[in-house]
Order: structure tokens, then C-alpha cells, then sequence
């Protein structure tokens, strides 16, 4: 929502663009395709530049005609930054985006808390970094202008979808035409309110959590470094939480609790959300001028679909699955699915895989989502208890965490690390004789070398870290690339390798398998076996 | 005790305390304290914890 006086794109500080529908004919609008991606947010824009990074075209079908009204998602993980850098967006991301290592929690004004979150001169980006959606979203379409392998459709409303022997057939509607569409595959990243999930008779199964949020963007000039605060119970909300993160372009976000005798009906209106900003912005020493941006309200709950596959239709994002706020997953994890269907679809589809590989998109990304409420359970109940005992605990642990440091580390918000696939159906078992280095399913570890990192030098297929001397013959032609790495050196130490051990690495950077004294021979029939679906 | 040893005592306490209510938690929260304290040979050490647990308690 936006103040009175303003539309909803009327925004203080980003600029709409307004795209129009596609303007060519009805029957080259019809063509079918492989791919149909339904929603141009920052999961479809991914998926669209993923498998355009493999050479596969597709169809980007948007009902909107600009970009996202409000900010909403802001906060971008390494691991997302890592999937910008495949899709060479990345510079304008880090040009624009503030990156940050750093939380405190307050609790009753004074600080209990302050974590740091891992990181080190081995990593190429910061563990977090901030940046409101509307940008996330235009650095990634800008560069979808720039690929004619992507079809992008604005203003073109999805409104029927009927699925016959595996093909799907999309009922299309534009200011111009209403047309059909065959695809082979459907990536339904339509967001929460998805359409398709709707036209399917699809429900999200899990639990709506009671605890109610108010989330509002603020522009002034506040001068505070980008670390995240979380201040319980303070003097401006007794009661209940804020949360309080710095974005570009003097945009703070602030998220605040509706405590229990508030109403929804009444706190998500224009006066009371300035109030109650106001009496935050106090709390924090801020007596300047501020401006109202923007505002929504918000409750954390934990839903999904049961199956992320329906036929040729996969759900990424939101679509698929809701999570609370306070893990910061939602946008974090629909980039992980949209690469993770991506490179999938693209190996099949450029006939280098079996079609059984596209069945460990469910289970992969399912059981993130599922780690995900896990976690985001344990936050949401300390962030706004939904009972008598939650809160009486979480007050404990919180007059504790004032004088004794065990208990401020339960109000530490659990730390966004990428998921390990390592019960996948096609992730290795781990070699026994490995006594240190990341395991199999987990994220490879990055490592500095003086002029680049580890992560340049993988190639977007698979790629093979291989410690020890140089094979003489090594084929590449269909073939992992190949990284020969010294078994003596730091990043040898990093792995736990010795002469002759090798990792397999993915194309999203997970590790598929790693073997402590191997030949390639060993390894390349590993790779083919997943590609070819005998692993599974 | 490791963090995520206290973090499951931190949620067993949360879902008894839910399960008796406002009323019977007090009894209960006190009947525990009189069993941990069986667990101390020096009287001073918990009363110690009695005072150390009665601060920051006042708004």
C-alpha cells in the first residue's frame, strides 16, 4: 500500500517502466515451444537466464506490465549472489546492493546480542546482501532484453491450462489476442497467488502461524551501518518485535509486530502505520525527516505443495511453497529451485541427460523447503511466540541474555546456509577415508587464489576438482571440465585431499560425489550414470 | 551443555509450561527447581542462582 495521494507505483525513489504487450501476430504468438516460464518475478527472470545459459529458449508469459508494486523480498544470500554471477548480472547487483555480515538484538533497549555470520577472504561475496525487489527484478529483465532466446510477454494473462499426454496447452490472453500455446515443460513461478496452482486444483498444505507482521519501507537519511537489529519487547511496541534493516537509496525496511490487542483491520491503516513508525524510529534516536514508501502487512506461514511436479509443469518459488520471513528463504530458496530445474531441463533438453534426472527436482527442493520450516518454526516461535509457554520461555532466555551469554544465542536467528542435497537421490555416499573437506550434497567451498576464485574457474556444466598432477589424456568433449588442483596446497587442506582425490561438482555448485583415491575413469561413469538415470 | 542441548530444553519447558497453563506452571517451574537444586552439595551456589534469576525482572 502506498499513502494516500500516491498510486501504487508511485514510488519514492524507482521508476516504473511500463512494457506493453507483444505486438506480433497471433499465429507466430502461438508457435509452440519447450519451455513456458508463467511470471516474470526475480524466480522466472532466473529460470528463463539459466536455461538461455544452456542454449534453451523459452517463453516468459507476465499478466502485469511492470515490475512489483511494493518491495517485499530484500535480503539476497551468497549462494543467490553465486547464481547472479552464472547469469553475468552480477556486477549490477553488487554495484547497487549493500552487503552486510553483521545482526544485534535488543531486548528492552539494550543490546543482548550480536552475531556474526561466516565469512572470509575465501569468499567472493558477503553472507547477506540488501536490496529492495524492484531492483532485483529489473537487473535480471534487463538482461533478458538483451537474449532473443527469450521470449518476454507482458501483459499477457495466463487463463487456462489443460495438460494432454505430457504436453501442456496454456489458454493465453493479451490486449491483442487471445491464443493458445503448446509447451513441453511449464515452470509455474506465478508467485503466492499462483494462477496455475489454482487452474490445477492444487492446495498448499501446512501451518498458518498466528503471529502478525506489519512490513513497511521508510526513505531518510539515517545514519546506522547495514547491520540487521531485532529489538524485543521494546519501549515502542512492549510487547512485541521490530525488526530493522538499511536498504540503498535511504530506504530502511521496518517490520513490526501487531501485538495482541491490536487489530489487523486498524494497524495496516495509513495513520496508524505512521504512528507506530514514528514511535519506532524514537526508540532508535532518529528525530530527521522520513517519508513513507510503501507498506504491507504479513503473517508467517509455513505452506506447500505436497508435489513440486505436476506432469510437465514444475513449480519454483513461491508457488510452491511460503515461508516465514525471519530465515530469509522465500526469495533465497525460489532462486535455488529455479536454478536447480533449470540446469536439469537444459541437460535433458539438450539430450545430455535422462529424463529420470528432472525427478530429484521434487525431492531436492521439497526437503529444502521442508529444512526451511524446520528452522523457520524454531525462529517464528521465538520471534512472536504463538502461546503462553513460548512466551514465557522466550522472556526468560531474553532478561537471561542481559547478563549471561548462553541464553542471548537462542535469540540467534538461524543462519541462512544453502540446503545439502545429501540425501539425494543423486548425491555419492561420502568417502569414509575423508577426514576433513565439504561432504557430498553440501555447497563446494570457495577458495582465493591471488588473481580470482575457485568459483571462476567452474564451467557451467559439471566440473571435476581433481588433486594431483594433470591427466595426459583427458577427452573434454562431453566431459566434466576438469580443475586440477595441488593436494599439498592451502585449498588441498581445504578439501582434506591427497594426491589422486577428486570432488564432482554440479552445475548449481553442490558437490554430487567426491572419492579419496580415484581415477577419472571412476568419476565419469559416476557422472554418466546420473545423467543417464542409472542412479536414481 | 551444547547450544542445541539448551535449545531443547529451552522447547521442552515452553510445551510443558503450555500444557498446565498460567496456573500450574508456577507449581511446576518451582517443583523443578527444588529437583535441580537436589543436584548442588553447596547451599550458597544456589541461592546464588535464586538471586541471579530474580534480575532484570521489574519493567
Amino acid at each position: 500500500m502506498r499513502p494516500l495521494g500516491r498510486d501504487e507505483l508511485d514510488s519514492l525513489y524507482f521508476d516504473y517502466p511500463k512494457y506493453g504487450a507483444p505486438k506480433f501476430s497471433k499465429e507466430k504468438k502461438e508457435r509452440s515451444v519447450d519451455v513456458v516460464i508463467v511470471g516474470a518475478g526475480p524466480i522466472g527472470l532466473t529460470a528463463a537466464l539459466t536455461l538461455e545459459r544452456y542454449g534453451i529458449s523459452s517463453v516468459i508469459i507476465e499478466a502485469k506490465s511492470t515490475f512489483n508494486d511494493g518491495s517485499r523480498a530484500i535480503c539476497i544470500a551468497r549462494q543467490s549472489f553465486h547464481i547472479f554471477d552464472t547469469l553475468d548480472v552480477v556486477k549490477q547487483f553488487n554495484a547497487k546492493a549493500l552487503g552486510w555480515t553483521k545482526g544485534r538484538s535488543f531486548y528492552r533497549g539494550k543490546q543482548i546480542l550480536e552475531f556474526e555470520m561466516p565469512d572470509s577472504e575465501n569468499q567472493k561475496y558477503r553472507p547477506m546482501y540488501n536490496l529492495e525487489q524492484q531492483y532485483i527484478e529489473k537487473f535480471l529483465h534487463d538482461e533478458v532484453t538483451k537474449k532473443p532466446k527469450i521470449d518476454m510477454r507482458w501483459q499477457s494473462q495466463l487463463e487456462n491450462i489443460d495438460i494432454i499426454n505430457d504436453t501442456a496447452i496454456l489458454q493465453i490472453k493479451d490486449p491483442h489476442h487471445s491464443y493458445n500455446l503448446k509447451a513441453n515443460w511449464v515452470l509455474a513461478a506465478d508467485g503466492a497467488n499462483s494462477t496455475i496452482r489454482k487452474l490445477l486444483n492444487l492446495r498448499l498444505n501446512g501451518e498458518n502461524f498466528e503471529g502478525r507482521y506489519i512490513i513497511a519501507d521508510v526513505k531518510m537519511k539515517h545514519d546506522y551501518p547495514t547491520i540487521r537489529r531485532a529489538l524485543f519487547d521494546p519501549d515502542c511496541r512492549r510487547d512485541g518485535t521490530v525488526l530493522i534493516h538499511k536498504q540503498p537509496d535511504d530506504i530502511w525496511r521496518i517490520d513490526y509486530q501487531i501485538t495482541e490487542n491490536e487489530s489487523v483491520e486498524d494497524s495496516i491503516k495509513e495513520e496508524t502505520v505512521r504512528s507506530s513508525i514514528e514511535a519506532v524510529l524514537k526508540d532508535i534516536s532518529y528525530s530527521g525527516d522520513w517519508q513513507l514508501e510503501w507498506w504491507s502487512n504479513y503473517s508467517a506461514n509455513t505452506l506447500a505443495l505436497d508435489e513440486y511436479r505436476h506432469g510437465p509443469v514444475f513449480f519454483i518459488g513461491d508457488s510452491a511453497h511460503i515461508v516465514p520471513i525471519f530465515g530469509v528463504r522465500g526469495l533465497n530458496n525460489g532462486l535455488a529451485d529455479a536454478q536447480n530445474i533449470g540446469w536439469k531441463l537444459a541437460f535433458l533438453l539438450n539430450k545430455k541427460a535422462n529424463k529420470k534426472l528432472l525427478e530429484s527436482y521434487n525431492s531436492e527442493r521439497r526437503g529444502a523447503t521442508l529444512d526451511v520450516f524446520a528452522n523457520a518454526t524454531k525462529s517464528t516461535r521465538f520471534m512472536t511466540p504463538p502461546t503462553y509457554g513460548w512466551l514465557t520461555m522466550r522472556d526468560a532466555a531474553l532478561s537471561l541474555a542481559l547478563r549471561h551469554k548462553f541464553a542471548g544465542v537462542l535469540a540467534n536467528p538461524r543462519q541462512m546456509e544453502p540446503y545439502s542435497y545429501a540425501k539425494s537421490s543423486i548425491t555419492m555416499p561420502d568417502d569414509e577415508n575423508f577426514l576433513t573437506g565439504p561432504k557430498p550434497g553440501t555447497v563446494m567451498e570457495n577458495f582465493s587464489f591471488n588473481d580470482k576464485f575457485l568459483s571462476d574457474m567452474l564451467d557451467k556444466g559439471f566440473n571435476i576438482l581433481w588433486f594431483g598432477e594433470k591427466p595426459k589424456k583427458y577427452n573434454r568433449k562431453d566431459c566434466p571440465n576438469l580443475i586440477c588442483l595441488d593436494p599439498q596446497s592451502k585449498i588441498g587442506e581445504l578439501y582434506g585431499a591427497s594426491n589422486g582425490s577428486s570432488y564432482l561438482i554440479r552445475p548449481d555448485m553442490h558437490i554430487l560425489g567426491r572419492w579419496y583415491k580415484t581415477n577419472l575413469t571412476t568419476v565419469l561413469s559416476t557422472y554418466e550414470k546420473v545423467l543417464n538415470g542409472e542412479i536414481l | 551443555m551444547t547450544d542445541f542441548e539448551m535449545e531443547e530444553i529451552y522447547e521442552s519447558l515452553a510445551r510443558k509450561i503450555d500444557k498446565f497453563g498460567k496456573e500450574k506452571s508456577d507449581i511446576f517451574l518451582s517443583k523443578l527447581v527444588l529437583l535441580l537444586s537436589k543436584k548442588f552439595t553447596d547451599l550458597d551456589e544456589v541461592l546464588n542462582y535464586i538471586e541471579e534469576a530474580s534480575l532484570d525482572l521489574k519493567n
